[in-house]
């Protein structure tokens, strides 16, 4: 049996044993990834996969595990079930009879997700070339494509009797009016937090162990698609909810499809040059990182410990969270020169989007603060979660760009905009708006502000640029060389680099440990150096020991956590 | 599953109507429901309430089915009460509305013109929709627990639930028709309708018998006045924010509200619904596209909304017998203090005080002068050392509390201001921070930069616990019962040891001696404690977990609902306290006069340590205070005292080490006698902070040099 073109009906017969051979990873990597390929392309019903952030979660949904049909000819009964579907595809002369019994009616969870919002460039070429299917399957789903009335028309004896119906008459006073066709824009309907237009959204149902999904978890979902145009008049025409709320939750299958899924699994990370399986591959990360080095102190001007740290930020992630969040390491790099022809800023930035696989670069312009919306907020007539930028999933890099500031007034929304960014970047927990309280979501969004003075924002770790007087001069030359520097295969290993360092197992032998307590112990009676300060060293130390490719933490590298942190602190000004 | 008798049941719960009744102190007998009846037939009341409570003590396990079968009983109820209610009509019933108008005329009509034994056909007859002007409601069993809604899932369609949530929606109040009426345009002949679902078909061509013999096709018009409609409203609500797993968003769910349970909420209240929770039925073609699919909702029959408090109280009550007896172990009070912002390391005197401040002493009201029971603390220090990490601390913890900076308050700052309303141009008053944590903790950070009107009304606040407000004609008091922790940065950057606090912090004396306690927290080097930090420190760090102390920290909402619990304790002192109380100041006094204290020590003092020792009853969860708790209020006092005074004990001379101090404490004790107590000795130093250990180790130091000799016992010492 083919089991990539597997039909609803098939699943079920042998779900257990289908489910099995779905988890092996040459089937599971084989199904389409709609991601990249056009939904118009599959025909409804098809085994598809997705890979997305959990935007919003909407109320369950009860659907009849079991039904009986009766065919009115034979009068012979057969049992249905609407698991997977979303219509039950019902011919004429058929009649179909529900079990009033509870226990025949099942729950299922229907979530919002959106592709990960700030995935890079890189990442979409590259899961386009491994996964595009190249000739598209034939498609035939235009028979269904009339609207719902023609049905009613045609199909002279359905199953609610007589032949011309006198319109409905609603029964809670004003009688509704035909919803408007387009009462929202596209980038309403996708509510992508990064407001990306080409961004892709489905609509998930999930069966199992749903509980395990969160709020911007990144998942990778195989289910059955469902784009059946049928669905959207079928569902929105309900007496509960409003339009616009219908409008949002039944949008049209052919921009939001539905998937039910039949099993998901979380991603590690998002780049596609590293399966799951493949993480220890010997790869040279103390050479790697060496190149990488060279690369970012040149485009840092020379200065070789900002590249030090900025290395250590791109590699890190939170990895404990009791009380306080460990393991963030805010980057602040400030007194950045300004160039007559050239934006430093983005220069910089547009080499990092080619590195990791998912950023975001926001000029903080008084505009910006005073206009974009940062955190998520219920919009209790659409009855859905409207997006905003700090809805972002894991370890996806927000750059924020404070040269671009300029004097002026910040209003309202734009000093809650500052406080909501210093408390993400303090706490890594954003509190998203329900009007009527706000509930806290944790976040693991490594921030690295880039400004002129000290920024604003707070940060963990701030260091002032020291700039190669020669190097800012030539600066638009070092851009090239830097471009040419940046092979293809030294690009391949520096992308495989950063996400490989991050998964390193990280560990702290009793002797290193013994050693720290020592020293800080020293360090206090010499200078005035608080628990913070040790927290501080400690991560970094930890950064660099996984940076340089090493699992446990050894005395060399918080010696040189140490000696960064003398230097930094020497360069700061008094 | 055996099918049940309903006619059975029926027989019992016509018996539960007519016969349940409670009886009141007096041996009264009150017909709760029967008399109920009477109001019902005589149109007086609409609504009938069942307390599944009553029927629970009535049949068990009818009122178990009820929950598991809501609508069918309500029905069946509605059918029994509608059966009952003619006998209980005592006098004529006047019309009240069209509606019953209708119904008579009709009434009147058929007996005039209807012979009695012709049998009408069902459509034409008055369905008892149209005729029954009551409405039945259960409440739901109070020992049932309101649900998350989250909890109300597949299983439970069709039963009875309560769940809690806030309204988010609620639609305006619209009538629905509950029976159509038509009238034949051919025969006259009139239709009734009875619509359960919220749209309907109408009917057009008339059944009667008439117009089918006929086949004249008559043609029905839908006839409002005769038509019976309901109050009808939609609410949304949501969770509560506690009620959400991490990382989920709240759910909602649709409620129907019919009758008289409409008008009941608005949105933002916090409301707890009891309904039946219901599939929506689709009808029609839908029913069969939509993929069998349900929406669902609450068929509301009772709502009622809960206010903060009544939440509060409810949550005290849910402290498990579990968590009461690891709260009442042997350490409970440092467990309990080291839960206080657990991710601080150390401070541990600090932390016990800030606890004490949460639970609070008793107030007390002799002869009409109020002396209150809040205290209050100030922790000063070095910048970066978590004052304000403390104060947030607090701040989430406590039940009602305000956080503001002396400086960033708006212009109704701390206290109140006088507000002109746009509107009306009436004169309003506005509360500040410290009228609006009332019964709460008022955490003021910046506390030496308080702007100076709010810093003289402050003084009266702190003792008084009320603020006067004479301003643009508005003369009033308002309450303030808060306790106040308040931050303050010492005024050179620095504390330092050589000022007095006045200049060190630049408030007034009489501002400060207002605080029951003082805190100076400083950073200093100190080996071993840095090497423990450092090693917790690299714990967490190594493990990703806080080490395995001696306690776990107990989490927020156990805490808080222990403090409540301990707030419901009001302790008294014992007579034969007081001189021990009363001796304890004087030797505060004493040694205040001394010493050259920076700090002052006056009558405030020995209301602080009234104050502190009822606390830490409380917090015992006792009604009376002991010996040991007035001791370890004395204890604290000292330690908040030596904070202060310790910084220049260093310089110049040799500090004296513990043993000197002790001895300086027995010489004292001692005074002109010869021998001393070793018992008092040690009760003595108790007070002043000191454990057993370290006086015997003073005792064993200063008997080698030959001070003083002790007996063979070892409960008696003397002078040499």
């Amino acid at each position: 049996m083919d089991f990539l073109h597997i039909s609803i009906d098939e699943w079920l017969l042998n779900e257990e044993e289908n489910m099995k051979r779905l988890q092996h990873d040459a089937i599971w990597n084989k199904i389409p990834l709609i991601n990249t390929n056009e939904i118009h392309n599959f025909n409804n019903g098809t085994l598809v996969r997705f890979r997305g952030m959990i935007q919003d979660m909407y109320g369950p949904e009860y659907y009849m595990e079991t039904f009986e049909v009766r065919n009115e000819a034979t009068n012979e009964i057969t049992r249905g079930t609407s698991k997977y579907m979303d219509l039950v595809s019902c011919t004429e002369g058929m009649d179909v009879r529900f079990i009033e019994d509870p226990r025949h009616t099942r729950e299922r969870h229907c979530y919002v997700a959106t592709s990960v919002p700030g995935l890079n460039k890189w990442v979409q070429d590259c899961e386009r070339t491994q996964f595009t299917i190249a000739a598209p399957p034939a498609a035939s789903s235009t028979s269904q494509k009339r609207p719902i009335d023609d049905v009613m028309d045609v199909d002279g004896d359905n199953p609610s009797g007589s032949g011309s119906l006198p319109k409905k008459v609603s029964n809670s006073g004003s009688c509704k009016e035909t919803p408007a066709n387009t009462l929202c824009s596209m980038e309403h309907l996708l509510n992508h937090p990064l407001g990306d237009a080409n961004a892709k959204v489905c609509h998930l149902k999930v069966y199992n162990e749903s509980d395990s999904l969160k709020l911007n978890d990144v998942c990778e979902f195989v289910g059955f698609l469902s784009i059946n145009p049928l669905i959207e008049s079928a569902l929105a025409d309900t007496d509960l909810g409003t339009e616009l709320e219908l409008q949002i939750h039944h949008p049209p299958t052919s921009v939001i499809p539905r998937i039910h899924v039949v099993h998901f699994k979380a991603l590690n990370h998002l780049n596609p040059l590293l399966s799951d399986s493949e993480v220890n591959n010997g790869l040279n990360l103390g050479a790697i990182k060496k190149d990488l080095l060279t690369l970012l102190s040149q485009l840092f001007m020379g200065d070789v410990l900002a590249a030090e740290y900025l290395i250590c930020h791109l590699i890190s992630e939170i990895y404990s969270r009791r009380d306080i969040p460990l393991g963030k390491f805010s980057l602040n790099i400030f007194n950045l020169p300004k160039l007559e022809s050239i934006d430093v800023v983005t220069e910089i930035y547009k080499f990092l989007e080619r590195l990791v696989p998912a950023s975001h670069y926001l000029p903080l312009t008084l505009e910006n603060m005073n206009t974009l919306s940062f955190t998520p907020k219920k919009d209790y007539d659409c009855n859905r979660l409207t997006s905003g930028i700090l809805q972002l999933s894991k370890n996806t890099h927000l750059v924020l760009d404070e040269t671009k500031l300029q004097e002026g007034k910040l209003n309202t929304c734009g000093i809650q905009a500052v406080k909501t960014l210093a408390n993400a970047i303090k706490d890594q927990k954003v509190a998203y708006d329900f009007n009527y309280y706000p509930i806290v979501y944790e976040c693991d969004i490594p921030f690295l502000i880039l400004s002129e003075g000290k920024s604003m924002l707070p940060s963990d770790v701030g260091i002032p640029l020291a700039p190669e007087e020669a190097s800012i001069k030539t600066f638009s030359e070092i851009l090239q060389a830097a471009d040419h520097f940046l092979n293809p295969e030294l690009l391949t290993n520096i992308r495989k680099y950063l996400t490989q360092a991050r998964l390193i197992k990280y560990d702290i032998s009793e002797e290193v440990q013994v050693v720290i307590q020592e020293e800080f112990v020293r360090m206090r009676q010499n200078s005035n150096i608080t628990a913070e300060d040790l927290h501080g060293l400690l991560v970094l130390s930890r950064l660099i020991c996984l940076s340089e490719g090493n699992g446990t933490l050894n005395v060399s590298c918080w010696k040189k956590a140490c000696e960064m942190e003398a230097k930094r602190k020497a360069r700061l000004p008094k | 599953m055996g099918r049940r008798d309903y006619d059975k049941e029926r027989d019992v719960l016509k018996t539960f109507l007519l016969e349940f009744c409670t009886q009141n102190s007096d041996g009264v007998k009150n017909f709760k429901y029967s008399n109920q009846l009477t109001l019902l037939a005589h149109r007086e009341q609409i609504a009938l309430q069942v307390e599944l409570d009553d029927l629970h003590t009535f049949d068990e396990e009818l009122a178990n089915e009820i929950i598991d079968n809501t609508r069918r009983y309500t029905t069946l109820l509605s059918d029994i009460v509608f059966e009952l209610l003619p006998t209980f009509v005592e006098r004529d019933v006047v019309a009240k509305d069209a509606l019953d108008v209708y119904i008579e005329h009709r009434q009147m009509m058929e007996q005039r013109t209807r012979r009695p034994n012709v049998v009408r056909e069902a459509r034409n007859q008055f369905p008892p929709e149209l005729m029954k002007r009551f409405e039945i409601y259960f409440k739901d069993l109070s020992t049932r627990k309101n649900q998350p809604i989250r909890e109300v899932k597949a299983d439970q369609l069709g039963r009875l639930v309560t769940v809690r949530g806030i309204v988010t929606r609620c639609t305006e109040v619209k009538p629905i028709m509950s029976v159509a009426t038509y009238t034949c345009d051919q025969c006259g002949a009139e239709t009734y309708q009875p619509i359960a679902s919220l749209s309907f078909m109408p009917e057009t061509l008339c059944p009667s018998d008439d117009c089918k013999v006929n086949k004249s096709g008559g043609r029905l018009y839908l006839q409002t006045r005769g038509s019976k409609f309901v109050k009808f409203q939609e609410l949304k609500i949501q969770e509560h924010s506690d009620q959400v797993p991490v990382g989920h968003i709240p759910r909602t769910l649709t409620v129907f509200c019919r009758g008289e349970v409409t008008r009941q909420a608005a949105p933002g209240d916090h409301i707890a619904v009891t309904g039946i929770f219901l599939p929506l039925v689709r009808q029609g073609f839908r029913q069969i596209t939509a993929g069998l699919l349900s929406e669902t909702y609450l068929d509301a029959h009772r709502v009622f909304s809960l206010n903060k408090s009544a939440e509060d109280e409810l949550e005290s009550n849910q402290l498990t017998p579990e968590q009461l007896a690891t709260l009442t172990e042997d350490d409970f009070y440092s467990k309990l203090a080291l839960s206080i912002a657990p991710e601080i390391y150390g401070h541990e005197d600090v932390k016990k005080a800030l606890l004490l401040l949460l639970v609070g002493g008793v107030d007390k009201r002799p002869d009409g002068m109020k002396i209150r029971g809040n205290i209050n603390i100030c922790l000063m220090g070095d910048p970066g050392v978590a004052k304000s990490q403390l104060l947030g601390f607090i701040d989430r913890l406590a039940l009602r509390s305000q956080y503001t900076t002396g400086r960033g308050s708006s212009g109704v700052g701390l206290t109140a201001a006088v507000m002109k309303d746009p509107f009306t141009g009436e004169m309003m008053l506005e509360g500040g921070a410290l009228v609006l944590a009332d019964q709460g903790v008022c955490c003021i950070d910046e506390f030496d930069k308080m702007a100076d009107g709010d810093r003289t009304a402050i003084h009266e606040v702190m003792e008084q616990q009320t603020i006067s407000i004479a301003k643009a004609g508005i003369l009033t008091c308002l309450n303030a019962r808060v306790s106040i922790l308040a931050a303050a940065n010492p005024a050179y950057g620095r504390y330092n040891p050589k000022r007095t606090i006045e200049q060190n912090i630049q408030l007034p004396a009489a501002l400060l001696s207002r605080f029951d306690l003082l805190w100076l927290i400083q950073d200093k080097a100190d080996r071993d404690n840095d090497l423990r930090l450092a090693k917790h420190i690299t714990f967490v760090h190594q493990n990703c977990k806080q080490p395995p102390g001696p306690s776990e920290a107990l989490n927020m909402s156990v805490m808080r609902k222990y403090i409540a619990l301990c707030k419901l304790k009001e302790p008294v002192i014992p007579e034969d306290l007081t001189e021990f109380i009363v001796e304890a100041y004087v030797e505060l006094r004493k040694e205040a006069r001394n010493s050259k204290d920076m700090t002052f020590t006056s009558a405030r003092n020995l209301l602080g340590i009234l104050r502190l020792s009822t606390a830490l009853s409380r917090l015992r969860l006792s009604n009376v205070v002991e010996k040991a708790d007035v001791n370890e209020a004395i204890r604290l006092m000292e330690m908040s005292k030596d904070s202060l005074n310790q910084t220049f004990e260093n310089k110049g001379y040799r500090p004296p080490n513990v043993n000197d101090k002790i001895f300086a404490i027995i010489r004292e004790l001692a005074g002109s006698e010869k021998t001393v107590k070793v018992s008092d000795v040690l009760e003595k130093c108790a007070s002043k902070g000191y454990n057993p250990d370290q006086v015997d180790g003073c005792i064993e130091e200063y008997e080698e040099l030959n001070v003083w000799q002790v007996n063979q016992t070892r409960s008696k010492l003397t002078f040499i």
